[in-house]
């Protein structure tokens, strides 16, 4: 009889720890570098409220041997292996499969696509499947044949006498789910907080972090919370060292894996990420982990702990980073801590790009960067503000002193409508407008590049429905506009940024209309805007992204007034001249490529210099930003191990 | 994932009508004859089934790692062959699992021509075979309709798996 892991759908709670320990094992103990490369062998299969984990059942006159025209499928030890090197892709068992429990990868090495199916982690010593040992509640249970007979007896056995008793205990799943309802941060209540631009959460104190600490059901060390943190916080272990009182151990723990713990706490998307997986998440409510994140670091630091850079030796080498986003700032982090100089160049007077500039002051409050600043530098790393590249300092003079650069620079290009008069007086882009704003509450002069635009006492009307667009209308609110209006073209659910941000912004006094699509703005005999013409839509077809296309519907135009119009439609690659003479790489769309060409997976065309962030990947997260420049500074320490003499790069610069 | 054509053998009746309709398609012009009677895929009838075999469009084709003029290649779709590059090493018909890949030599001009199933790319409606096959013993297998059938395969051993305790 051969061996087999099967799961009780009653002790199943559908963590996903099983996936997670099944992917990490067969990857070297390691997080998979890409989120396509997570394929685990086992997965969790969901009916309702209800799931269960399945696999390979390891059959004894198993089809898919059968079917393996080059023996790559054989049955080993009781259980039936797959010799990735014989397999030819041919998919014939993938097809026999009754359990689609058979699946076609990329093969580790080559560039084939083979078969891939349980092992029952032979390749561990002792053989034992990792998905078993890391299920919290233990469904999951490897069985051979004298386990299947004593279950078998045992049941025949509770026949016989009549008592099924046993069956009615409830198991470790009920147990450990029996939790109470989430708490969180405490909100400062709407009439008061559209007053003023201080951050709206308050942080946790220490009681709420206990309890809320204490509600973690610690899936697994390795859980679906950390897979699908673009940084793979160690959660499961930082919230179980809050919830032993051990702050600075937490805190330690946390600036392990992120740059900046206290601001993702503060602006990460928890809600599509973190908590978005956590287990509780339909139950008893997410475990509130951004707070939990953003109480660790902020507790310890008014304790008087501060991250250092460590025991590292100084080395010789020196790193030009451009950018002090959280892409820059990441890679000037893990730099730090490697003992090498990390010189960051921005062209903004504070370091966090977007974070302290784009994101507004009740989201993150810019203390918190001054702070950082004063935390990195003490690291080592040295921060030149209000120096811009091609105009403070050439880009050619980095190239000649660095021996490697880092590129962060973001995406600041701005997207357009493709509307008629979009240049008129009382239409403004979104990110102009928050950096006007922003500067304003940090009492920064006023910047001709960001113009100031007072929207007091004026109807105010926000094209887009992401979180720059929630920034902008809760900026409104909060600068006294008459009206604050959202207009978005699809519908509520298709809101691609934080669901939080929409529920906030609406408690604060926004207005949203939605499946609505702009088609001309109307201005009065000055040409000033009055008005934005709308026309209602219907969700169309699915297009290739999966995403309806909105149809509009014909003879529902109307004219939304506004006497500001807001353009939040997202960011798109702005022109970085000074890229072209170093045969830097660009793709279609403007974004820096990286990684082609058997080149380390941050390496632009040329050799020395590095990007990442939304500059690369385009705009997205901060947490994928800092992600990225993280990954950029292991890819230039790698780089730099590998450099056959220094002078050579010197060479290739001049 | 590459396509490939799927058959079901319990349906095959051994007309050969789908070998007919391969060499016809992949005839440059006249009518399928005696001597002009080249089919990509091979009607096999013994004593308890039939069925027609044809290249699998394997992902790790060893007819492509055996080939050594790169006259073999993996596409997105499927294995290709290009004849002009083959110098008639018969590498690829020792190495095919299946037995579905042959070469043809024609004696005068001396160019060999790869015989292999190309999935009719040539054919706006697709694979010769699938189309005049009376009893529907042939379809194309996608790869996104192989993987949508191994997602749902997975999702009933999850519905079925609800009904086991332990």
């Amino acid at each position: 009889m051969n061996k087999f892991i099967v799961a009780d759908p009653h002790e199943c709670i559908g963590c996903h720890a099983c996936e997670v320990a099944c992917a990490v094992a067969h990857n070297n103990d390691l997080w998979p570098q890409e989120r396509s490369a997570f394929i685990p062998r086992i997965k969790v299969i969901f009916q309702g409220a209800s799931s269960v984990a399945v696999t390979c059942r390891h059959c004894n006159a198993a089809p898919c041997v059968e079917s393996c025209p080059v023996e790559a499928l054989r049955f080993v030890n009781q259980a039936i292996q797959l010799d990735a090197q014989r397999c030819i892709g041919c998919k014939n068992c993938l097809f026999a499969c009754p359990f689609g429990a058979i699946e076609m990868v990329p093969d580790q090495g080559r560039t084939a696509t083979v078969a891939q199916k349980c092992d029952l982690c032979s390749h561990q010593e002792p053989a034992s499947p990792a998905c078993v040992a890391n299920c919290p509640t233990q469904a999951l249970h490897l069985l051979d044949g004298s386990a299947l007979d004593a279950l078998r007896h045992k049941r025949q056995r509770a026949t016989a006498t009549g008592k099924y008793q046993e069956n009615a205990v409830p198991g470790l799943a009920a147990r450990l789910l029996d939790k109470p309802a989430r708490q969180g941060a405490i909100k400062i209540a709407a009439a008061q907080r559209k007053t003023h631009f201080q951050e709206i959460y308050q942080n946790l104190d220490a009681e709420r972090a206990g309890n809320e600490s204490a509600r973690c059901l610690y899936c697994a060390q390795k859980a679906w919370c950390n897979w699908t943190c673009p940084l793979h916080n160690a959660i499961p272990d930082f919230i179980r060292l809050v919830n032993q009182g051990h702050i600075l151990e937490a805190a330690e723990l946390c600036h392990q894996t992120s740059s900046l713990p206290e601001i993702c706490g503060r602006v990460c998307p928890q809600d599509r990420l973190c908590e978005g997986a956590c287990t509780l998440k339909s139950r008893s409510g997410a475990v509130a982990i951004g707070n939990l994140e953003r109480y660790i670091t902020d507790t310890a630091l008014e304790m008087g702990w501060h991250p250092t850079a460590g025991a590292a030796a100084p080395r010789t080498e020196k790193v030009a980073i451009i950018g002090a986003g959280p892409a820059g700032l990441g890679c000037a982090d893990i730099l730090a801590r490697a003992g090498i100089q990390a010189d960051v160049f921005d062209r903004h007077p504070e370091i966090g790009g977007l974070l302290t500039f784009g994101i507004p002051p009740f989201k993150l409050d810019k203390q918190l960067m001054a702070r950082r600043r004063e935390i990195f530098s003490a690291m080592g790393i040295r921060f030149h503000l209000n120096c811009e590249i091609g105009r403070d300092v050439h880009f050619s003079e980095l190239m000649a002193q660095y021996d490697a650069i880092f590129l962060g620079t973001g995406t600041y290009g701005l997207l357009q409508a493709g509307l008629p008069h979009e240049d008129a007086p009382g239409v403004v882009q979104a990110l102009p407008f928050l950096i006007a704003s922003t500067r304003r509450v940090m009492k920064l002069e006023e910047d001709p590049r960001y113009p100031w635009v007072n929207v007091k006492g004026k109807n105010v009307v926000v094209l887009g429905g992401g979180d720059t667009a929630m920034d902008c209308l809760r900026t409104a609110i909060r600068r006294e506009a008459a009206s604050v209006t959202c207009a978005y073209r699809r519908d509520e659910a298709s809101m691609p940024g934080s669901k939080k941000e929409v529920t906030n912004a609406r408690e604060e006094g926004v207005e949203f209309l939605f499946n609505v699509q702009p088609q001309h703005i109307q201005r009065d005999r000055k040409g000033r805007v009055t008005g934005i013409g709308l026309i209602r839509t219907v969700p169309g077809e699915p297009g290739p992204d999966g995403r309806r296309r909105p149809q509009p519907v014909k003879g529902s135009e109307f004219v939304q007034p506004a006497d500001v119009l807001i353009m939040a439609f997202g960011f798109r690659p702005h022109a970085m001249p000074w890229l072209d003479q170093y045969d830097i790489k660009l793709d279609d769309w403007g974004l820096i490529k990286t990684g082609d060409g058997g080149r380390l997976t941050t390496q632009t065309s040329q050799h020395k210099v590095f990007a990442g962030g939304d500059a690369v990947h385009g705009a997205d997260l901060v947490v994928t930003a800092m992600a990225a420049g993280r990954q950029a500074a292991r890819d230039i320490l790698t780089m730099l191990e590998h450099q056959p003499g220094k002078h050579v790069a010197r060479q290739e610069a001049l | 994932m590459t396509d490939f054509i799927f058959v079901d053998s319990q349906r095959c009746i051994a007309c050969r009508t789908c070998e007919i309709a391969c060499a016809q398609a992949h005839l440059a012009q006249g009518s399928v004859s005696k001597t002009a009677f080249s089919p990509r895929l091979n009607v096999n009838k013994l004593s308890q089934t039939s069925a027609p075999v044809m290249c699998h469009q394997c992902e790790n084709a060893p007819c492509v790692g055996a080939c050594p003029t790169a006259a073999l290649t993996i596409d997105k779709h499927l294995v290709q062959a290009n004849s002009s590059l083959c110098i008639g090493c018969k590498n690829c018909i020792v190495a095919c699992p299946f037995g579905c890949i042959s070469l043809e030599h024609s004696a005068p001009s001396g160019h060999t021509e790869i015989i292999k199933c190309d999935l009719c790319t040539s054919r706006q409606s697709g694979p010769a075979c699938v189309e005049v096959c009376p009893t529907f013993a042939l379809r194309i297998m996608r790869s996104d309709e192989l993987t949508a059938l191994k997602d749902k395969r997975m999702k009933e051993t999850g519905s079925k798996a609800f009904l086991l305790h332990l």
